[in-house]
């Protein structure tokens, strides 16, 4: 075999290593798109057991702990939506400790991320970071800005976008609980 | 032959990229200009001409990189990767998200492993206007060049599905 012959062998062996990498990675992202079918969890549904790590002083959190109703949040630094709803939840977050209501803002995305979307505010304190995984479990559709609210036994009671009727119900809810009480 | 190879590889790698990127914004053409407007700020009227303009210079490069002026194109690419990397960083830095479509990506927004990407293709632009001017090479030798170009043009573009596969995410 000529030099020229084997090198027109190996080309042809190059591009098809390049076409079959393009391909591989085509069926691999079907294939994850088909194994994570996008069905959100409904009001009903039991919250998961995931745990996490506070974004302020990594300390672990049992997301689905029973005996405190809580809000698990969505937000994305990739979302502009969600850098807008930042300081209305950071007012918000008082009031619910206040209201033993358990605040998280629950996301898969690096520390300094949010710290970035979070700059400005004290909700690093009410951030947990969880596995790409488990944030799959909680959150299948990628939604942003979402939430879940979750009851004391564990079930979720309502799950929507922030700033629908039941979120904005619930603002309403806390900020009524704030100033009765600053009047006692 | 080494030192010529690498260069015709180099060549034909960001020939690539850039055949690349200007396929992927063609397709995806009014994303592009939409993201030029939301993530950079560049008024409508501004992206309606910088939009064709960044997909013709892209066309223009890459024809000088793999046609007959690979130094000029090189060291035009070179300036481009670069600004167009310290912008999209800045932007990142700034506003924490970014859309760029740069190669048609779809709904994704920019992520530290494009940036990564990005400082990739500059070194290797940069590697290349360091190795002295090739001699010429015969045909066979710059398919087989072309060859594995394209498969490092592929890892680049898909560089941040790669490392997300590759972190077992």
């Amino acid at each position: 075999m000529s030099a020229d012959m084997l090198y027109l062998t190996l080309a042809a062996l190059a591009f098809a290593i390049a076409l079959n990498l393009k391909l591989t990675l085509a069926v691999l992202r079907s294939a994850r798109r088909a194994a994570h079918p996008a069905t959100p969890l409904q009001p009903g549904d039991r919250l998961p057991d995931v745990d996490g790590s506070t974004l302020a002083g990594r300390a672990r959190v049992r997301l689905a702990e029973p005996g405190q109703a809580r809000a698990l949040l969505f937000l994305s630094s990739r979302c502009p939506k969600c850098r807008d709803k930042v300081p209305a939840i950071g007012a918000l977050a008082g009031a619910a400790r206040e209201a033993g209501l358990a605040l998280w803002i629950v996301s898969d995305e690096p520390r300094w991320r949010l710290r970035s979307l979070l700059r400005g505010t004290a909700l690093a304190a009410h951030t947990a970071r969880i596995g790409a995984h488990d944030y799959r479990l909680l959150n299948p559709t990628g939604a942003s800005p979402a939430y879940l609210f979750v009851g004391h036994d564990g079930a979720i009671e309502a799950a929507g976008l922030i700033g629908d009727p039941h979120w904005r119900a619930l603002e309403r809810q806390l900020a009524g609980d704030a100033i009765g009480e600053r009047a006692a | 032959m080494s030192t010529d190879f690498g260069a015709q590889i180099l060549r034909c790698f960001i020939g690539f990229v850039l055949l690349a990127a200007c396929l992927g914004k063609l397709r995806t053409f009014d994303r592009f200009r939409a993201n030029l407007a939301t993530s950079f700020g560049v008024p409508p009227r501004l992206g309606r001409l910088l939009a064709p303009a960044v997909v013709g210079g892209e066309l223009l490069l890459a024809a000088l990189v793999l046609g007959p002026f690979p130094r000029a194109g090189m060291t035009a690419a070179l300036l481009l990767f670069t600004a167009f990397s310290a912008l999209l960083a800045w932007r990142l830095w700034h506003d924490g998200v970014v859309r760029c479509s740069c190669f048609g990506e779809a709904e994704r927004s920019l992520s530290g492993f494009d940036l990564l990407r990005n400082l990739l293709i500059v070194a290797a632009t940069g590697l290349f206007l360091t190795l002295p001017a090739a001699a010429g090479m015969a045909l066979p030798a710059i398919l087989l060049a072309a060859g594995l170009a394209a498969i490092l043009t592929v890892l680049a573009i898909d560089f941040h599905d790669v490392m997300h596969i590759l972190k077992g995410s």
